[in-house]
């Protein structure tokens, strides 16, 4: 099925949508909610193009949402395209004024006056974490909490989160970095739980390893024995070492040496 | 045919020019990376060198454990590589990984494997002795 960006023909599958099909043809389009391995959320509202619509009647939308079809045309860089999205810019710095990655593309975009009053909040509400940590990680930790203006994304009830793992995916994806996760040499700390740490038993080396994050990863596969997991990569890798040792000078055979 | 990357440790004393090509040949803005291959010496009596590198398991553990489908394998060279687009960082194949063979980017916190430079790996172009060859 073909479809045109900005007039160009380019290839596509079933079911895609438009925001991964232009960036892989190497067009570009801001977004802060998108990612490769979740489905679309259209959170954000930045990733816009416009649509080529019958007899001139264009419309402008979320190019992560929109699944290629036939004959579908979008544009990127139209001027429709460019105001709304300047508005959207501009209703996320009123949100959070402080961040990197909102000043940059405001510089980019154009978006040179602010009209509106600073709210100081930290979070852009895409709700990246909570999808990261409910389908992918599947600890189920996070929650959009509250409504409307008072909408939040936190643990159950603002408590210490409970089902948390301690992982640092939600604080790895987060576009404006908001989520606060401090690791010391023996503890993470996050969504107001303090973890501890897992430390190699050979040598005694703090893992990036929780014990909830742990028994998080066993479940997904029975290849890992309770005794695995318990060493550093170093460590690991001198035992690894030490097996090829004995294989190579002939203290043991490579059928013994496999697990 | 699929080419194969052979390692035989008899032949490894142990130089890490293995290493070195390899952080050169993944480098991060300009830095160069983590060495995804790593070349021990081994101890007296018999002082010589063993390399550890990714197996690419037949039922890599890496890849049952990551939750976002980020590790797959390449069919044109046979090795398990990592979407960065899908991975989230939660570190989950560098624990399960039994060998120790994941590593972690000092410089940017994230996960690194073996990829085989994509079907020409640069250890094997490097190794002076023949312990790693692909062919």
């Amino acid at each position: 099925m073909d479809i045109l960006i900005n007039g160009k023909k380019v290839k596509t599958r079933k079911g895609e949508h438009v925001l991964e099909v232009a960036r892989r043809e190497g067009f570009e389009i801001p977004s802060l909610c998108h990612h490769a391995a979740l489905p679309p959320d259209g959170a954000c509202r930045l990733c816009l193009v416009e649509v080529e619509g019958p007899e001139g009647k264009n419309k402008v939308t979320t190019a992560c949402t929109l699944e290629v079809a036939q004959g579908l045309s979008v544009r990127l860089d139209t001027p429709e395209v460019a105001a709304n999205r300047k508005v959207v810019l501009e209703m996320l710095l009123a949100r959070v004024s402080d961040s990197p990655t909102l000043l940059k593309l405001a510089d980019k975009y154009g978006l040179l006056e602010m009209r509106l009053v600073p709210q100081g909040e930290k979070c852009v509400l895409c709700g990246l974490c909570a999808r990261v940590c409910t389908e992918l990680v599947g600890a189920k930790a996070l929650t959009m909490e509250g409504r409307g203006t008072e909408t939040y994304f936190q643990p159950p009830f603002g408590e210490p989160a409970k089902d948390c793992v301690g992982c640092g995916s939600c604080a790895f994806v987060c576009p404006v970095t908001c989520i606060e996760y401090k690791k010391t040499d023996r503890t993470i700390e996050i969504w107001g739980r303090t973890f501890e740490r897992l430390a190699c038993t050979e040598c005694g080396e703090p893992l990036d390893l929780t014990p909830e994050h742990r028994d998080l990863i066993r479940r997904r596969t029975d290849l890992l024995t309770p005794a695995e997991m318990q060493l550093c990569g170093g460590c690991e890798r001198r035992t690894t070492m030490k097996t090829m040792q004995r294989v190579v000078e002939g203290q043991q055979t490579l059928e013994t040496a496999r697990r | 045919m699929r080419k194969i990357y052979l390692v035989l440790p008899e032949k490894c004393t142990g130089c890490r020019t293995c290493e070195l090509s390899c952080a050169y040949s993944h480098q991060i803005d300009q830095q160069p990376g983590t060495p995804r291959i790593r070349a021990y010496n081994t101890k007296p009596p018999l002082e010589k060198g063993i390399p550890v590198v990714c197996f690419q398991c037949d039922r890599p553990a890496c890849q049952e454990v990551c939750p976002t489908k980020a590790l797959q394998r390449n069919l044109d060279t046979g090795a398990i590589s990592i979407d960065y687009d899908r991975c989230i960082n939660c570190h989950a194949c560098y624990a399960a990984c039994p060998f120790g063979n994941i590593h972690i980017d000092p410089i940017n916190t994230r996960v690194a494997k073996c990829d085989l430079c994509g079907g020409s790996p640069k250890c094997a172009l490097f190794c002076p002795t023949g312990a790693l060859s692909y062919k």
